[in-house]
């Protein structure tokens, strides 16, 4: 609509001909995806999936065991045959949705299984069944972002419930299974966005890959900035957790290589792979700094290493024109800022003095962002622009 | 694999594993032997965890056992008794059960302490169980994997002692 309303703009001032304005609309409109109806979609279908799941946690006992479970996997094979259907009739978005639904179905009558027959299953052995049972469909046949973050779901789910069962059964003490669970946390989301540039999943699962890249990177950077915080507590050697986070970083840094290497290929321009490097290994040392020296409690430097860090993503995302990420780390820094004036002073007077100081900080900050970015904007969004 | 195919295998994929899990415990009703087991709460005054009734089975009746219930490799061994469906129950290593009837695997015998109830029965049942003498119906493998086929108050189904709740005005 905002392209629209400029065109004719352009063209009421003389600067576009009617037939030019027509040929921009109809190109702009061949290249439109309808994420919003995807995005409805899977909203729809997963109130769809919950509800069936509802259903069937109340119980119907009523119901005799037979036509219950008849029913239920009348419906699963119908689904599956619709989504078949679907596919082959190239209904993009029916496929899509149907696809979301079955998933969630799946799950349902695992859980219908275990309840009539009373089995006292965990909720691992569930979630692992039904991300083993489905991920396959979701790889044929998904092509949408909604369902890359089903598949995405029903994986990270089962593979991680399983571990921790596994991490409970196995009694390995508590430092090997911290080291586990550090090296998981710090491994896991790397390997995400190092599966996610895969030449091949890039060109043939383009969703899967995106949501993959973008899941791995934004929990990369919140997990680099809650760690940060670990400098507010004291640390020393013969903290188990301490320990185990550092041994964790020989996996994480081993990873990280190969995420260094991978953005070789994901990224062409010499410039914006630079940039993503720089971010990567700063958002992995500090976030890992607190946990490698000792220290007492030091909450000033917590906050001016977070302040720090979200001024090397407001200049990453910058130098990538992601618009949304440079606004983010600004207004969170803004309102880290405010965080350091309240952190800092005691009392109400002292409080009071502290926010007022704080919030002319942040109006400054408003100030110089809105004059800043404006011309930022102009430059972003033209190729070759940012610097 | 052509696309097509591959297509329906995966779609297939589901069903298949979801008939095999029923077909699997049908079996077991089917063709295991039936048992009937002493029961009592797990926390005799929280009996209920949300939508299922949490329990545990009184492994009594029997001789003693040769091994710690719980312990890996430490199965159920049933042995035969005046009354077919109560055995005589003891715990015994699961590499010596040339003995036993049936029995039941430690990861069975684990997972055999709750019974699924509908929403609205809770509140009725929990009192019923409290007043009558609680026991379930099991059917057991040759594997030693455990089915419950039915909970029992007073040797009765528990349906037909509690009934339907009156309906909530």
């Amino acid at each position: 609509m905002a392209l629209k309303r400029k065109l004719h703009e352009w063209q009421r001032a003389g600067l576009l001909d009617a037939s030019t304005v027509e040929r921009i609309e109809a190109y702009e409109e061949s290249r439109s995806r309808p994420y919003a109806l995807y995005v409805i979609g899977g909203i729809g279908a997963l109130a769809v999936g919950l509800g069936i799941i509802s259903m069937i946690a109340a119980n119907w006992a009523d119901i005799p065991r037979g036509v219950k479970l008849a029913v239920d996997l009348a419906v699963v094979a119908w689904l599956a045959r619709y989504v078949f259907l679907a596919d082959r009739a190239g209904k993009a978005w029916a496929r899509e949705v149907a696809l979301i639904i079955l998933q969630l179905l799946v799950l349902a009558s695992v859980g219908l299984i275990g309840q009539t027959y009373h089995l006292g299953g965990k909720a691992w052995q569930a979630l692992l069944a039904w991300a083993l049972m489905t991920t396959p469909m979701m790889l044929v046949l998904g092509r949408s972002h909604v369902t890359a973050v089903a598949l995405l779901t029903a994986l990270n789910a089962g593979a991680l419930t399983t571990l921790g069962e596994w991490l409970d059964r196995a009694h390995l003490g508590r430092f090997t299974e911290e080291l586990i669970i550090a090296c998981t946390a710090g491994v896991l989301p790397l390997l995400h966005l190092r599966l996610a540039w895969a030449s091949r999943l890039r060109e043939q699962r383009p969703a899967l890959s995106q949501v993959m890249e973008a899941a791995g990177f934004m929990v990369v950077l919140c997990a680099s900035g809650a760690m940060q915080h670990a400098w507010y507590e004291r640390t020393s050697a013969g903290d188990d957790t301490v320990n185990a986070v550092r041994v964790s970083l020989v996996a994480v840094a081993g990873m990280v290589a190969l995420v260094w290497v991978g953005a070789a290929r994901r990224f062409e321009d010499d410039a914006q792979r630079l940039c993503w490097r720089v971010l990567l290994v700063y958002a992995v040392a500090a976030g890992y700094l607190p946990f490698l020296v000792e220290h007492p409690r030091l909450g000033l430097l917590s906050a001016v290493s977070f302040l720090g860090y979200l001024a090397v993503i407001a200049w990453y995302a910058y130098r990538r024109r992601q618009v949304w990420l440079f606004n983010l780390a600004t207004a969170v820094m803004a309102l880290r800022l405010l965080g350091i004036f309240i952190e800092l002073f005691g009392g109400l007077l002292l409080t009071g003095f502290g926010l007022v100081l704080g919030g002319a900080a942040i109006l400054g900050m408003a100030r110089l962002w809105m004059n800043q970015t404006r011309q930022w904007r102009a430059t972003m969004r033209t190729p070759g622009g940012a610097p | 694999m052509t696309a097509t195919v591959r297509r329906v295998v995966v779609l297939a994929l589901p069903v298949v594993v979801l008939a095999a899990m029923v077909l699997r415990a049908e079996v077991i009703i089917a063709q295991g032997r039936h048992y009937v087991l002493d029961i009592e709460g797990y926390d005799p005054r929280d009996l209920l965890r949300g939508q299922y009734l949490r329990f545990r089975v009184r492994w009594s009746g029997g001789f003693g056992g040769a091994c710690t219930p719980g312990e890996e490799g430490c199965c159920v061994c049933f042995g035969e008794n005046a009354e077919p469906d109560r055995p005589w129950v003891h715990h015994v290593a699961c590499t010596e059960m040339s003995a036993c009837q049936a029995f039941i695997n430690p990861e069975s015998a684990r997972t055999v302490n709750q019974y699924f109830i509908p929403e609205d029965m809770g509140g009725p049942l929990e009192r019923a169980i409290r007043e009558k003498r609680a026991t379930i119906r099991v059917a057991v493998s040759s594997r030693g994997e455990v089915i419950i086929e039915d909970l029992l108050l007073d040797g009765q189904p528990w349906r037909d002692v509690v009934g339907r709740p009156p309906p909530s005005e």
